[in-house]
């Protein structure tokens, strides 16, 4: 990160004062430009299309403020620019940082939801080795969480033991409706030693969510003011009990994670285990692993990843629901949560400055059922330029 | 014995001179070759203890504070020098730009703050004397007493 030291910059009204006391200003940031293309006219996942070479949806900028404030309170400050949001730059992340001891260290602010290994640090493309980390596991759909965070570390058995504990909340708007998960409570356990590092993770929320747009038009219309009937539906919609047994709307949830990393000399791997699970709705509660083993010559680290996404789609709502054309709907709204899949990487990382890097991932993404519209087996071709400074 | 160094002509002298001379040759040329020892250093006012595992948590940020539970707060020299190239094998057990790639992690996910950069040895010990917590380090020829060392590597 460049420094920016008070007192060589006595012209700097916030340093210089004593109100503020602040030591020292740090600014950094970091940035992704990344473009794929499947090459043809098969769809894998996501967005990627066709022939083009799309830069937006992944590309991104982050600049990182950090003012150090004495005695162990610091004021982080994240902001990003990211290109599928046509670079509108947002405040993401703002918290303020205490360190009480050398064991205990508080956050309270808005920051990164961090329940699984590589979730709070998804946009900074330089500190990992793939394009993108597993998209089997790292879907962008919690991102940010308000609340509170409380860090001990300390040394157990020759090996650093540290534990996060964290408790806020997650809610986002996007296209489809609100994000909310209310009450998140849980946390990491992260063992390592020198050639290892071993987490833990878990976390409880109640979630409400929107899972699919249609799904959501199945849904019983939302009753009227009162004494005025309420709004017609524009379609067949289910009975109120097979509404609420599909729906996302404060149910309880909970995130659970395992991940081991081993490094050994110039090989490397890494393997995670994640479970995320909503009762009472149509959410398919799945089981996402990916094994990623690599290897560091000189500059270049070619690696291979293997991914499985394992959804459980929920068919038992169906019984909730008397036969006619909803209770069809919803069969059909059940079925297109199938999306069983797997996915083969293999890509190469070349550090080719000491603060940037480029990378070149081929994935093949597999889907157990393929439906010729949304799950088609296709290879993906990704390029990425990532640096930070 | 004969050695075919030009410039002592080995082959002329006996016994305990000839260990000398050779000895002193191996030792110019491994200074050539040999990486620069590296001093880790702190303020003279620091009085805590801690010992090499401790120096390596640090800069792995896995310690934030010394045992006193002062905030530490970590120097680095320029990451294009041999220098930290040096630090970063000696001391850390890692190649530079895994260490590099490493800590960006810390610093953009908050779990530590970023490393205070200098340009060369003098502006480290520069810094390093003039505040109470910094900790940082410098190849040890260039060591002085205006700053503590805490360990060579």
């Amino acid at each position: 990160m460049k420094k920016l030291l008070c007192y060589s910059y006595g012209t700097l009204l916030l340093c210089s004062s004593n109100v503020f006391a602040i030591d020292r200003v740090d600014i950094g940031g970091f940035g992704t430009v990344t473009g794929a293309s499947t090459f043809n006219d098969k769809k894998p996942f996501r967005d990627y299309r066709d022939d083009d070479i799309d830069f937006k949806p992944e590309s991104l900028f982050g600049l990182q403020v950090r003012a150090d404030l004495k005695e162990g309170l610091s004021a982080t400050a994240q902001v990003v620019a990211r290109g599928f949001d046509d670079w509108d730059a947002e405040f993401e992340w703002g918290y303020l940082t205490y360190i009480i001891n050398n064991t205990w260290t508080v956050k309270g602010g808005r920051f990164r939801t961090p329940f699984f290994q590589y979730s709070d640090v998804v946009d900074v493309g330089y500190a990992y080795h793939w394009v993108r980390p597993p998209v089997s596991v790292y879907a962008p759909l919690f991102k940010n969480l308000d609340g509170l965070n409380l860090t001990h570390t300390s040394d157990l058995w020759n090996l650093t033991s540290t534990v996060n504990l964290f408790y806020g909340k997650v809610n986002k708007s996007v296209s489809i409706g609100d994000v909310d998960l209310s009450h998140l409570f849980g946390g990491s356990w992260n063992l390592s030693g020198d050639w290892f590092s071993l987490r833990f993770s878990y976390f409880e929320a109640e979630a409400s969510f929107p899972f699919a747009p249609a799904h959501l038009a199945l849904l019983p219309p939302e009753p009227g003011p009162p004494g005025a009937p309420a709004a017609p539906a524009a379609g067949p919609t289910l009975t109120t009990e097979a509404g609420k047994a599909t729906d996302i709307n404060d149910d309880s949830a909970y995130f659970a994670s395992v991940s081991l990393r081993l490094d050994y000399d110039n090989l490397f791997a890494i393997a995670e285990v994640t479970k995320s699970n909503v009762d009472d709705s149509i959410f398919t509660n799945p089981v996402a692993y990916y094994v990623s083993v690599g290897y560091t010559y000189e500059d270049i680290t070619p690696h291979v990843t293997y991914e499985r996404f394992d959804p459980d789609a929920q068919y038992n709502i169906l019984n909730k629901e008397p036969a006619g054309p909803a209770r069809d709907a919803l069969e059909g709204v059940i079925e297109t949560t199938e999306e069983d899949f797997e996915v083969y990487t293999i890509g190469v990382r070349y550090d080719f400055h000491r603060s940037a890097a480029i990378k070149f991932d081929y994935n093949y993404y597999d889907y157990k059922v393929e439906d010729g519209v949304f799950r088609v087996d296709a290879p993906l071709y990704s390029i990425s330029a990532n640096f930070v400074f | 014995m004969r050695l075919y160094i030009p410039f002592l002509q080995i082959s002329y002298f006996k016994g305990a001179m000839m260990k000398k001379i050779i000895m002193a040759a191996l030792f110019s040329v491994q200074s050539v070759l040999a990486s620069a020892e590296i001093s880790v250093i702190v303020n003279p006012s620091f009085s805590d203890a801690i010992d090499t595992g401790y120096v390596k948590q640090l800069f792995l940020g896995k310690k934030v504070a010394f045992p006193s539970g002062s905030q530490a707060k970590l120097v680095t020299i320029d990451h294009s020098t041999d220098v930290f190239d040096e630090f970063c094998f000696k001391v850390i057990d890692k190649p530079p730009r895994k260490f590099l790639s490493y800590w960006s992690r810390l610093v953009f996910t908050g779990k530590a703050a970023p490393m205070i950069e200098a340009k060369n040895s003098s502006e480290v010990k520069k810094l390093v004397a003039g505040n109470a917590n910094y900790i940082g380090f410098i190849p040890s020829v260039d060591m002085d007493e205006s700053v503590k060392l805490i360990n060579k590597y």
